[in-house]
């Protein structure tokens, strides 16, 4: 225990002033994205601060090693009665305690205050994060003995990221590389620290540095899949589905192309266009359903065809090569007001309910559906609606309770297909009405987020309110989220109704646009299906 | 009998390069031991190698009788290893390190420590990385002399630094061999040091060990002796079995003379015989140093 203190000691002269950059950087981030959130209502889209946390974060891991290299035999610790033990676990416990735990507060609080989460996954989320990231640098700071070095082979590591995707034409057979890279990268250090460690020491120190290092590469890799990260998820869930093979099918009671589009007079002002895809996916499990699409490819009437393709490698936005395609068409002659509709989404609704949280979240999204190919015919009689600030709703997110919503304006209409979030809200009570969900297993899940930037953002982004609800519901009912509002299960009342909001989320093409509508003459009781 | 340092066919490979060949050498306790050798020669390989900062490609090295490659933490209580290049944490002040280091080793004698604290004019509120180079060997020798090991090993200890350190350092090394009895092992190209210093002297050129006596004894094979005579004669004598050529010209001969027993430098003084004027002095390591390094460079002609 004495070794350990002295060294705590020594390793806290070296680590404070890394500490005080940590703490400046990560009150500033946590700052700046609240300041962001109270302006604008969601996350920063772009931010500097999610990369410089993850800078400093791996800096301060290779500073601190790198006095106390593991090969280096200029270290102060080598050729001293000092085990290696006694160094490296006080300075991952130091690290751990003042940079990783900070960190994850910081995520704590900050979705505690933005979502009203106050749920302990975010947090655990973050600092799994930090760990990861400080300990590779950690790693290389240890097995090189130089700042300088680390930082060659990180810039390598990019490189070698880079070049994969720049000569990735198209993405799906380098799929396994891309899954498999920081974990390969992890036993290519595992590999030449224990080599390293061979040639220069001892077999005895070689196998203690290697096992920690295969456990840290089986860490990255793990890290990657569990929480769903860019690189890791997706191509994974890839190959769970590229036998299914996907087929776009037009119910017959209605047409498959629907205009949706309409000005949003509260937020940006964006006009918000969604496709829709209906797509059976034969012998795929529901749990299976939250993938991209890959390639797109739409034919319109006459012939005219547009193929599209994600520019993100790999695709973790759905709708980006559809978007694509929308642009095209809307700047072309063929009709300016043929704006196609498609919708993607799971076949059984039983199905879809086995994991209702996770899936409503999917469906709310249209559910996204990886596809090598997606070919989609629009039909030759699209319907036109131009002007007519008119969209779906459909409320199954919500539960049956409140799919049926009238206004005198006609602004809602009931009975449709799932397109969107909707969220009924009494500003004046400061509560919000969650009807009961059901949930045979897990409840609904946040996804991991790291200073404003989830992974998964963009279903975030665009739900955030009704899942905020929807966790504060489940998890702290009684209780007030952080902006002031109580979940209530309902029914509600004829006032209540008429002092209510109802907010709707839409997806957009880049951002997520909130319409809030004001309820009037809202009969509650005695009220019939909407004559439209 | 427990040496010191014993290396038995010790060899490094670094890639395709030797860093030491075949190297035997054994030291005695109780011995101040000076390994000399050009640059590249493989001193520090051998020193990183006795205190297991390198493993061996082949062949053995022990320390107080343990191989280097079972060394264990807590052995280097009694084993010392001093580099220029070792890292300081720069950021911490000597009163700091010095706790830490207390902290670490068992026989760390507190006392001793801040009477060497005094004797190299340190201060525990000195902050380590504005000390000088002087400044940081005094700490590291400091350090290495606390824990009063039973062998201390020395790499470029006293290179570049200016006549006053060294001769504190050296003076406190010799005290504490003299004290303690402890074993000191260490590279150098400082002859004058060597020869205040070492008991016993190795020379190691391209990883090879090239000879391994004792100062005295290798002083005493070399002499540098100065010919004047006819041309004939010092034509004859550069030819001589032993003789290295150092300076001359054409009425004089100046040369490092090798030898084996005294009777070889008298047989040397009869053939140049009475026609000429023979001075004859004791080598200096330093001739000798280039003599066994192949680096004989003549000196000017006058």
């Amino acid at each position: 225990m004495k070794g350990v203190a002295v060294q705590i000691r020594k390793d806290w002269t070296t680590l404070w002033p890394l500490v005080v950059l940590w703490w400046l950087v990560l009150i500033a981030a946590t700052a700046s994205t609240v300041q962001t959130f109270i302006r604008t209502d969601e996350f920063p889209e772009t931010s500097v601060w999610p990369q410089l946390t993850r800078l400093v974060c791996f800096f301060a891991g290779v500073i601190f090693f790198v006095q106390d290299a593991a090969v280096d035999g200029r270290a102060f610790w080598r050729a001293r009665p000092i085990p290696g033990a006694q160094i490296w676990v006080p300075k991952l416990f130091l690290l751990f305690v003042v940079f990783v735990i900070p960190g994850a507060a910081a995520q704590w609080w900050l979705t505690d205050y933005t979502l009203g989460y106050g749920f302990l996954r975010a947090s655990i989320v973050a600092a799994a994060w930090l760990l990861m990231v400080i300990l590779a640098g950690s790693f290389l700071g240890a097995l090189t003995g130089s700042v300088v070095r680390s930082v060659m082979v990180l810039v390598g590591c990019n490189i070698a990221l880079a070049l994969l995707t720049v000569f990735d034409i198209h993405p799906i057979p380098h799929f396994k590389w891309s899954i498999f890279l920081m974990p390969v990268l992890a036993m290519a250090l595992t590999v030449v620290s224990v080599w390293l460690l061979y040639r220069y020491q001892s077999l005895r120190r070689a196998i203690p540095v290697g096992i920690i290092a295969a456990l840290y590469a089986w860490y990255a890799g793990f890290q990657e899949h569990w929480f769903h990260s860019y690189w890791g998820y997706l191509p994974q869930q890839y190959e769970r589905l590229t036998e299914a093979q996907p087929k776009v099918v037009q119910p017959p009671d209605h047409p498959v192309a629907v205009n949706v589009g309409y000005e949003d007079d509260e937020a940006t002002g964006q006009p918000v266009v969604q496709l829709f895809a209906e797509i059976q996916l034969p012998n795929i499990s529901a749990e299976e359903l939250d993938i991209s699409i890959e390639w797109t490819r739409l034919n319109y009437p006459g012939g005219i065809r547009y193929s599209g393709r994600s520019d993100r490698f790999p695709p973790n936005r759905p709708f980006t090569s559809l978007s694509k395609a929308l642009d095209f068409a809307t700047e072309s002659d063929i009709d300016p007001f043929y704006i196609p509709l498609v919708e993607i989404s799971q076949g059984s609704y039983d199905e879809v309910r086995r994991k209702p949280g996770e899936l409503e979240l999917d469906l709310v999204v249209k559910g996204r559906v990886l596809f090598d190919t997606v070919d989609i015919a629009f039909s030759e009689n699209p319907v036109h609606i131009q002007g007519k600030r008119n969209y779906e709703v459909y409320a199954a997110v919500l539960s049956p309770e409140i799919i049926e919503v009238r206004t005198e304006t006609n602004l809602l209409k009931s009975e449709s297909n799932l397109s969107c979030g909707v969220l009924i809200y009494n500003p004046a009570s400061k509560e919000i009405l969650v009807p009961p969900i059901r949930s045979r297993s897990d409840p609904w899940k946040p996804r991991a987020m790291l200073f404003g930037r989830p992974v998964g953002w963009l279903e975030q982004q665009t739900h955030r309110f009704v899942s905020a609800a929807i966790d504060h519901y489940r998890y702290r009912p009684s209780k007030r989220n952080s902006l002031g509002y109580r979940t209530i299960p309902g029914p509600v009342n004829e006032n209540w109704l008429t002092d209510a909001r109802i907010r709707v989320y839409v997806q957009a093409v880049t951002k997520p646009v909130v319409h809030t509508v004001r309820l009037t003459d809202f009969r509650a009781e005695d009220w019939t299906k909407a004559g439209w | 009998m427990k040496y010191a340092i014993e290396a038995t066919a010790l060899s490094k490979r670094f890639w395709r390069k030797t860093a030491l060949s075949n190297v035997n050498l054994a030291i005695s306790p109780g011995t101040i031991f000076a390994l000399l050798g050009p640059n590249g020669a493989g001193k520090t390989t051998f020193l990183k190698s006795a205190v297991g900062l390198l493993r061996p490609s082949s062949g053995t090295v022990s320390v107080l009788g343990i191989e280097s490659r079972l060394l264990k933490p807590r052995d280097f209580n009694e084993i010392a290893f001093i580099s220029e290049q070792q890292h300081l944490p720069g950021r911490m002040r000597v009163g700091g390190l010095l706790r830490y280091c207390a902290g670490h080793y068992s026989n760390w004698d507190e006392a001793y420590s801040q009477a060497l604290l005094d004797q190299f004019q340190l201060s525990r509120r000195d902050r380590i990385g504005a000390l000088s180079r002087g400044g940081k060997a005094r700490l590291r020798m400091a350090i290495a002399m606390t824990h009063q090991p039973s062998l201390i090993l020395m790499d470029e200890m006293f290179s570049g630094l200016d006549p006053i350190v060294r001769d504190d350092l050296m003076d406190a090394l010799i005290a504490l061999a003299q004290d303690c009895g402890c074993s000191i092992c260490f590279a150098s190209h400082e002859m004058s040091e060597v020869e205040r210093l070492a008991d016993k002297v190795a020379f190691i050129n391209k990883g090879r060990l090239v000879c391994c006596e004792s100062t005295e004894r290798l002083l005493d094979g070399y002499r540098v002796i100065e010919v004047s005579g006819s041309p004939e004669l010092l034509e004859q004598a550069s030819r001589y079995a032993g003789v290295h050529k150092l300076a001359g010209n054409r009425e004089w001969l100046r040369f490092l003379f090798e030898f084996k027993s005294t009777g070889e430098l008298q047989e040397l003084e009869g053939r140049l015989g009475s026609n000429s004027h023979v001075q004859i002095q004791p080598a200096g390591l330093r001739q000798i140093f280039r003599h066994l390094a192949g680096r004989e460079r003549p000196e000017v002609l006058q």
